[in-house]
């Protein structure tokens, strides 16, 4: 996900100086501009979903900050283009497909003139249409012709099989048209077939990285005859996996050309600013015929739609402390259940979601009870209310789609994992626990609601971290802003060189060969590079050099395109069923013994955790408690590979420099706390003892000068600014590096890097050893989120003072007042606990400029 | 930033790309002259079509030997001793070979160039994506007592397409619908390897596959004749069982892959020797892979013993030759027709006798096949086969209900539905004969 831009100085000051809430919120909402007094609203007549919205905007537990409503659009329709072959016509109109919406005229217009298209429009706009269609035109006109589809998931890919069938499914028997999953769960036999006779392929980068390209011959009359290649879901290819899908897409590109066939990109996106810089970054042959068409003016119908963004209220007005946000996404949601509204509720976390199902299946089952007996109470609240994350088997995820698309679940709690274009029917509601982070995710799930032009409410509920606050006290950063841009650099070394070994044992590598978007003396730089340092070997011959991979082994097989995947956690029941899965990382803080771990809100204990085996035992409980693990992360520097810059002063405290080198980053989970259901209260604590998580990446560090630290007296202020600097440098490096803000991390330590520190960062404080340790001299640290390391930090190592200077423009020259979420400040507990000011950040910042330059 | 600082900044963060680590090949690239490095063709005999160092500028070698196919012609030397008491095919007995080892199209082989025998080391499995062919090695009659030996081999990794396509050149005009591939374990192994290969460097069309041939791959054959009969079915194994070729120094598969490595990586004089071992492996293969193919059609016509006569039969039934696979059971059947005792008759006796039934079956000698099957039935009371063939045949051909009843009613396994119908057919108050005394009636109908 696009990463959180917190901050929040702004939303601080504002709470301290209107901690009288509610009189406060309807001034802001007058301000604005909008219809502050919500309802009655002459316009809309009386549905379910008004009575619900009036009810949420006057609900008890929250303040209405903003309401936000867009009209109703009317779809723009044209006929379908002269020449679509009739039987594929027919099937069109047989599905009711009888006019396309004029942004799906544009794109098959812009494909049918060979240009290549990246769609950038709404949830639920027929973007799949706009590949099926061309498609199975081409096959009609050509049986050779074929069309690989990128999804960035397995599941998608086989939800858009499913719907793509549906279309040919309806053609003549004689213009069959063959669709296909290939990825790592197809069957040998269906594999074949897939290569053999399927005319449109859907598959994912990593298939296409390790189990397509290196055996490239048994796809050559796939990749011969290929006409299109459409990349869905083109947002989701950004930062480090973005770039190494990337260099994925030359090196299909490379072998297309080898192949003979140059196909016609078709880019799917979700709404995200520059989706043509975005696709062509990731294709960049296509800048050679002209780049591509962006689409992006939708026009799909659209229902009117009311966007309530409501803060909980403040229960204690000295502390300025408010309502838990879980608690009011119960409430609200609670309304939307009661009045029958198909409601989708988007949890920030796992955790999250268990809660909400529970609750919300609690709620409903009381209500129900009156009328009958407990039991088949609760089942119906099983079947109208469920929960919907990762981690849970495909059969149930599969089976809670069905549910909401044909109506029996009414109530969904999920994480993002239904963000992305699964087939679930559409939404009235949707209701969002905590600001997802980012407008283009905000706005992805909010677009989830909404039916063929019906009407359709979003209810944001804010938490108090600072970043939510922030959003509750400028609403119209949410609304007024554009959306996030998505990076990639596919020219990173640390990626594009092992793909470039990958190329080459896909087929040598000849001297003067240009690899797309890369020119032919790049691609000598780097493929001699490679030769230099045993990557490649390179043969002289008489027509020229070639590049070649030595040794047989299979490079693709060294390459982990979304960073290196540990073998996870089964969770199974005492019968040995495999109830669900858990990531490696997260084993520790969901599966230690003594552990409850929620499936749909349903709690289980878990009796025994057999590391090695990566198994889980649980079972079914009656717990009134949840259990929260607490993680600790410490890092240190080892193996410097640059010195520390100057020679310390010699008295203590002093700084130690900057530098980088490799990380050791060490995360510890000492123990865990019993939380109770409902209250949400601290009810015990228990110790955890399973081995820590090791992390070695390469990183960058710079040590407050002691001039600097003199300045800033307060030893919590000194680490709040700290780490206010860090949280800042993370996020304009990832600006200037082209990846994601989630491939760098940053931390806070003291002392000399190459002691153990305890590290302050987004996820872990704050603590008291924690502070004085970073309040005695802090040093900020970057590093790579990618064990090994993509170069990232050290990247910005390299840029010196430049980079300072970018940061500093940043955070200084935001429009905003004190500081936004856009330009600085962490969004956790840590900021508030010590205070951020954009003058100590500044301070910092300056102080870590003249350390480089030293 | 510009790609060149960049890696600039890469090299000075990190130390290594891979996992291989920086390795001392790179400082010494392949000399033209090194990979001339392979073994000299001396003897009598062998010629090397283009020079050693005219192939090495192309990156591979190609080399031509010719071999005599009586063992009284001195072998080259290149080969060694291995082949020395080993006789060669000639063109028109190959020919001949090839008819009784596979199903071939009507017009038959060319007679003075029957087949290709097609023999490829690679540097790995097949589906592996780093495995590439090091050594192809072609065999085939210039003349009816004349056998070329053609040679490619690979200098650099590089070469491999122009290789292949210097061997493309040779194979397409050659093979055809009178000349066949031979190769060992070749359907699933080398042509699709070849074709896969020409088809990832571009030589052919994924769609086209100008090399079709008749294919006889003489593993299928071999184990259907020997299988059980030796440790494995290897072609090494096969050599020594029944060629009696021995060979010196010969390499492993797995060595195969090492040794070809080796020497695409660093092509010392060392690599070089190990180079010619590979070669010559893969030379006496494609010459072995003509004298397997006659020894194996020799043995399908004279099979040694009782064992490989009940194969050889089977093998030529699954040719669609029955009568010769009925010629050749004969011998096999005076088990059972001599009266043997009943609850005697050896199980080779009676595996022939069940298959010489069907033969007859097939060929509409519906009574001789019941006295097989009859004679079975007495061999071994209550074969579940025999009687169900026997109790068919006199329900549906002889029409005797009680007899079938019989017979179906004393199987080991007896068929519920059968003995309900043949109640039925025989009616209610049907004598149903003693078992043996039909058994016996059929089996020696004279009698």
């Amino acid at each position: 996900m696009l990463e959180p831009n917190p901050s929040f100085s702004r939303a601080r000051t504002l709470l301290s100086g209107a901690s009288n809430g509610n009189g406060r919120d309807h001034q802001a909402l007058a301000r604005t501009g909008e219809a502050h007094v919500f309802a009655p609203h002459e316009r809309s007549p009386l549905t379910p979903l008004t009575v619900a919205a009036d009810e949420i905007a006057r609900h008890p537990a929250v303040d209405l900050v903003h309401l936000h409503e867009s009209s109703a659009r009317s779809g723009a329709f044209e006929p379908w283009p002269e020449g679509l072959d009739p039987r594929l016509l027919a099937a069109l109109t047989g599905h009711g497909l009888s006019k396309p919406y004029a942004h799906q005229r544009r794109a098959l217009d812009e494909l049918a003139d060979g240009r290549d298209v990246v769609l950038a429009t709404s949830t639920a706009s027929g973007k799949s249409l706009c590949f099926q269609v061309p498609i199975v035109q081409a096959v009609l006109r050509d049986r050779g012709a074929r069309a690989l589809m990128i999804f960035p998931t397995k599941a998608l890919a086989r939800d858009q099989v499913e719907s793509m069938r549906q279309l040919t499914g309806a053609l003549p028997r004689d213009a069959a048209v063959g669709v296909a999953v290939y990825d790592g769960d197809t069957p040998p036999a269906e594999r074949r077939a897939a290569r053999g006779r399927a005319h449109a392929i859907a598959t994912n980068p990593d298939m296409l990285h390790r189990g397509v390209l290196p055996h490239h011959e048994a796809w050559g009359r796939v990749l011969a005859g290929l006409r299109y290649l459409v990349l869905d879901e083109l947002h989701t290819y950004r930062g480090l996996f973005g770039s190494h899908v990337g260099n994925v897409l030359r090196r299909l590109w490379r072998l297309c050309r080898h192949y003979g066939a140059r196909p016609q990109v078709i880019a799917c996106s979700a709404t995200i600013a520059g989706p043509g810089a975005l696709a062509e970054a990731l294709c960049p042959w296509t800048r050679e015929r002209g780049g591509f068409s962006v689409i992006d003016r939708d026009a799909s119908p659209a229902g009117p739609r009311r966007f309530l963004v409501v803060n909980p209220r403040v229960v204690d007005e000295i502390t300025g402390v408010r309502r838990d946000y879980i608690k009011v996404t119960r409430a609200i949601t609670s309304v939307l259940r009661r009045s029958g509204v198909a409601t989708l509720a988007f949890c920030r976390t796992r955790r999250a979601v268990e809660l909400l199902t529970r609750y919300l299946r609690d709620d409903e089952a009381r209500e129900h009870r009156g009328q009958g007996d407990g039991v088949a109470a609760r089942a119906a609240a099983s079947t109208a209310i469920r929960g919907y994350r990762g981690g849970y088997l495909p059969d149930r995820r599969r089976e809670i789609e069905r549910a909401l698309r044909e109506g029996q679940a009414r109530v969904v709690a999920s994480t993002n994992a239904l963000e992305l274009g699964m087939d679930i029917g559409g939404m009235d509601a949707v209701v969002l626990a905590g600001y997802p982070g980012t407008r283009a995710a905000s706005w992805q799930r909010v677009g989830r609601a909404g039916r063929r032009g019906d009407p359709s409410l979003a209810v944001l509920v804010l938490s108090s971290s600072p970043l939510d606050q922030f959003v509750a006290a400028s609403p119209e950063f949410l609304f007024d802003g554009t959306v996030e841009q998505a990076r990639v650099d596919p020219d990173n070394p640390e990626v594009l060189l092992p793909h470039l070994r990958c190329a080459a044992q896909e087929l040598p590598v000849r001297e003067g060969e240009a690899l797309p978007g890369l020119g032919v003396d790049d691609t000598a730089l780097a493929l001699h590079y490679l030769a230099d340092h045993g990557g490649l070997h390179r043969e002289p011959g008489p027509d020229g050099g070639r590049f070649v991979v030595l040794g047989g082994d299979a490079p693709a097989e060294q390459v982990q395109i979304r960073g290196p995947l540990e073998e996870n956690f089964s969770v199974l029941d005492p019968d040995g069923e495999v109830l669900a899965q858990v990531d490696f990382e997260d084993g520790p803080l969901y599966l230690h013994p003594g552990a409850i771990y929620p499936i749909e809100g349903r709690p289980y204990e878990v009796r025994a955790l057999d590391w090695d085996g990566r198994k889980a035992t649980v079972r079914p409980v009656r717990a009134s408690y949840y259990t929260v693990a607490v993680s600790k992360l410490r890092v240190r520097v080892v193996d410097l590979g640059q010195e520390p810059s100057d020679a310390p002063e010699d008295s203590p405290g002093s700084s130690y420099g900057a530098g980088t080198g490799c990380a050791h980053v060490v995360r510890t989970v000492p123990g865990f706390k019993k939380i109770r259901f409902g209250t949400h209260e601290n009810i015990g604590f228990g110790p955890i003892a399973l081995p820590d998580l090791e992390l070695h990446t390469t990183a960058a560090f710079w040590g407050l000068p002691p001039k600097a630290a003199a300045q800033l007296s307060c030893p919590a202020q000194r680490a709040g600014a700290a780490l206010g600097a860090a949280h800042a440098m993370r996020h304009v490096a990832a600006l200037l590096l082209m990846c994601d803000a989630g491939d760098l991390r940053h931390a806070v330590t003291a002392g000399h890097p190459a002691a153990w520190g305890i590290a302050l960062d987004g996820t872990h404080g704050p603590d008291a050893l924690a502070q004085i340790e970073a309040g005695g001299v802090p040093h900020v640290l970057l590093f790579d989120r990618t064990p090994g390391g993509a170069g990232l930090a050290v990247h910005a190592y390299e840029m010196g003072a430049a980079f300072f200077e970018r940061v500093i423009a940043v955070v200084s020259g935001c429009s905003c007042g004190d500081g936004c979420p856009t330009c600085m400040g962490p969004s956790t507990d840590a900021a508030e606990q010590y205070g951020v000011d954009r003058a100590a950040v500044l301070t910092v910042l300056r102080a870590l400029r003249d350390v480089t330059r030293g | 930033m510009r790609l060149s600082q960049r890696l600039a900044h890469h090299g000075a963060s990190r130390s290594t790309v891979t996992a291989q680590g920086p390795d001392a090949r790179s400082q010494s690239p392949l000399s033209p002259g090194s990979s001339s490095g392979s073994s000299p063709t001396s003897g009598s005999g062998p010629r090397t079509e283009r020079s050693a160092t005219a192939g090495s500028d192309r990156g591979f070698v190609h080399e031509v030997i010719e071999v005599a196919v009586g063992r009284e012609h001195p072998r080259p030397a290149i080969l060694g001793e291995d082949l020395a008491e080993v006789d060669l095919p000639t063109a028109p007995a190959l020919a001949g070979a090839l008819r009784s080892l596979a199903r071939l199209p009507a017009a038959g082989l060319d007679p003075r160039c029957p087949a290709v025998m097609f023999d490829l080391e690679t540097t790995g499995l097949i589906g592996q994506p780093g495995s590439l062919i090091g050594v192809a090695g072609a065999a085939w009659h210039v003349a009816p007592d004349r056998i070329r030996v053609e040679q490619w081999s690979l200098g650099r990794v590089g070469a491999e397409a122009a290789m292949l396509a210097d061997l493309d050149a040779m194979l397409r005009p050659r093979v055809g619908p009178r000349c066949a591939f031979v190769t060992f374990n070749g359907a699933s192994f080398d042509l699709p390897l070849l074709h896969r290969r020409l088809v990832r460097h571009g030589i052919y069309r994924p769609t086209d596959d100008p090399l079709r041939a008749p294919h006889v791959d003489l593993l299928p054959s071999a184990r259907r004749l020997w299988r059980d009969r030796g440790p494995d079915c290897r072609l090494g194994t096969l050599e020594q069982h029944h060629l009696r070729l021995r060979r010196e120094g010969d390499v492993g598969g797995a060595e195969v892959v090492e040794l070809l490595w080796r020497w695409l990586e660093d092509p010392d004089p060392a690599a070089a020797a190990d180079l010619a071992r590979v070669k010559r492996h893969n030379r006496i293969d494609v010459l072995s892979l003509a004298a397997l193919a006659f020894t194996m059609h020799d043995r399908l016509w004279r099979p040694v013993d009782a064992v490989e006569r009940l194969r050889a039969a089977r093998h030529h039934d699954r040719l669609g030759r029955a009568s010769q696979a009925h010629a050749l059971l004969k011998p096999l059947l005076g088990a059972l027709a001599r009266g043997a005792a009943r609850g005697r008759g050896s199980d080779l006796a009676i595996e022939a006798g069940l298959l010489a039934a069907e033969i007859d079956r097939r060929a509409g000698r519906r009574d001789e096949a019941a006295r097989l099957w009859a004679r079975v039935c007495r061999a071994v009371p209550g074969h579940p086969q025999a009687h169900e063939a026997l109790a068919k045949h006199l329900e549906h051909r002889a029409r005797r209900p009680a007899e079938a009843l019989a017979v179906a009613a004393a199987s080991v396994t007896p068929c519920a539905r059968r003995l309900i119908r043949l109640r039925t057919k025989a009616g209610d108050g049907a004598v149903i004969p003693p078992v043996a005394q039909v058994v016996d009636a059929w089996a020696d109908p004279s009698g």
